[in-house]
């Protein structure tokens, strides 16, 4: 199936939970369990990812060629053999996740300009 | 693979559950994605009880019963969407690329078969090579062609320019197999040279409602200009005949070729935006 996009600025705003997923993976890969902790952890508990929708978002992510399956282990500590599968990030996957951080935080410094956001607020005005 | 929950019955209950509940998930995601999300809800299930215990195991529960429901129902919208595209665009757009070359090889066999034919009619001969060219080359291009113009700009062009180039598309090809059959018989030897004119009727029936719909990103004249001049030369033959003048002197030579000129630039054009104008494939990440 060529569903595979080439340009990230063919993409429409990420949804949260893409963008978390996104996110869980930029430092490594992940399992599915690993990849829902981490999304609680960087959230602050805030969005909590359950399996519907964590699957969900990853077969819409493979296809779109966001990341993939991940066959080696760079990390043996991390390796759990009950696990299926490991994910990680594509090329594609990380200019996404970094052209959408960009743009969030372009609209966190208008929401500044804008008197919404405490000075302080992320380490206060650029 | 799930040895742990069997350590803990109310672990072991509510993967055992949540495996029935799985059930509600499109066959295809089910398949692919069930014993990951098993094996992920049995590690939600542990970590739940050993920190908050059975209060733990309630809250899951309602986060998972919510997630199932929305997850469901976006697997379901996802699925029906994915099908209701397949059904609008059947043609991948490599396909219509293709469509768009064998147009304008059509085209080109058709132009010189036509050519071919003029030129041997006046003579006062019979060419077989015009009739290969025009009929068992050109025409198989030019109805792959005419399907891909119709996937590419069918739903624009409205339902009767969707329809009419599907009509041309079956009952160009079954003209002239039929003329095929019937060649023989005297008064019919004409016939099998009548599919590409019905295919080219139906093409300039399309072009009409193109110029009202205006399907195409440009050149939104070129079918009527493409499909026209061909049926308008079989029906003036047709006139001559039945008004008893078969002659190829009741229109000059000049007037086919003129004709037949402007319809194949014009098939070359339409053959080319095909070509060109390739859609893309996208998928919403939702």
């Amino acid at each position: 199936m060529n569903d595979t996009l080439q340009n990230p600025n063919e993409l429409p705003p990420l949804t949260p939970a893409v963008f978390n997923i996104l996110l869980a993976l930029a430092d490594g890969e992940k399992h599915g369990y690993g990849i829902m902790l981490e999304v609680e952890a960087n959230t602050r508990g805030q969005v909590l990812m359950g399996p519907g929708t964590l699957y969900g978002s990853i077969k819409r992510m493979l296809q779109a060629g966001l990341i993939e399956e991940s066959d080696e282990r760079l990390d043996p500590e991390a390796d759990d053999p009950r696990r299926r599968a490991y994910y990680r990030l594509t090329g594609l996957g990380r200019s996404t996740l970094r052209l959408e951080a960009e743009r969030l935080a372009s609209q966190v410094q208008l929401a500044r300009a804008k008197n919404i956001l405490a000075t302080d607020f992320l380490g206060g005005p650029s | 693979m799930m040895n742990n929950s069997a350590q803990l019955p109310i672990v072991a209950i509510s993967v055992r559950v949540y495996q029935l509940l799985l059930v509600a998930y499109p066959t295809q995601f089910r398949q692919e994605y069930s014993s990951q999300m098993m094996q992920v809800f049995q590690d939600a299930c542990l970590r739940a009880v050993r920190q908050n215990g059975t209060n733990g195991m309630l809250k899951l529960w309602a986060l998972t019963i919510l997630d199932l429901i929305q997850s469901v129902i976006s697997e379901y919208m996802q699925k029906d969407a994915q099908m209701k595209q397949q059904m609008k665009q059947q043609m991948k757009p490599e396909d219509i690329q293709r469509a768009g070359w064998a147009f304008i090889l059509g085209a080109m066999s058709f132009v010189f078969g036509l050519f071919l034919a003029i030129i041997e009619y006046s003579n006062g001969s019979w060419s077989l090579f015009a009739l290969l060219s025009l009929v068992f080359v050109s025409l198989p291009l030019l109805v792959f062609g005419v399907l891909g113009l119709r996937n590419r700009y069918g739903e624009k062009a409205g339902r009767f320019g969707k329809n009419i180039l599907l009509i041309g598309a079956i009952l160009g090809p079954v003209t002239s197999i039929t003329g095929f059959f019937v060649m023989p018989v005297e008064p019919l030897w004409f016939v099998i040279y009548a599919g590409p004119a019905v295919l080219f009727l139906c093409l300039t029936l399309f072009g009409v409602a193109a110029l009202y719909t205006k399907p195409m990103p440009h050149g939104n004249g070129l079918p009527v200009m493409a499909g026209l001049s061909y049926p308008a030369i079989i029906i003036f033959y047709l006139i001559s005949v039945i008004a008893g003048d078969s002659s190829s002197s009741s229109m000059p030579d000049v007037i086919y070729i003129i004709l037949t000129t402007i319809q194949g630039i014009a098939l070359l054009a339409l053959g080319y935006i095909l070509k060109a104008d390739v859609p893309e494939e996208k998928i919403l990440i939702a």
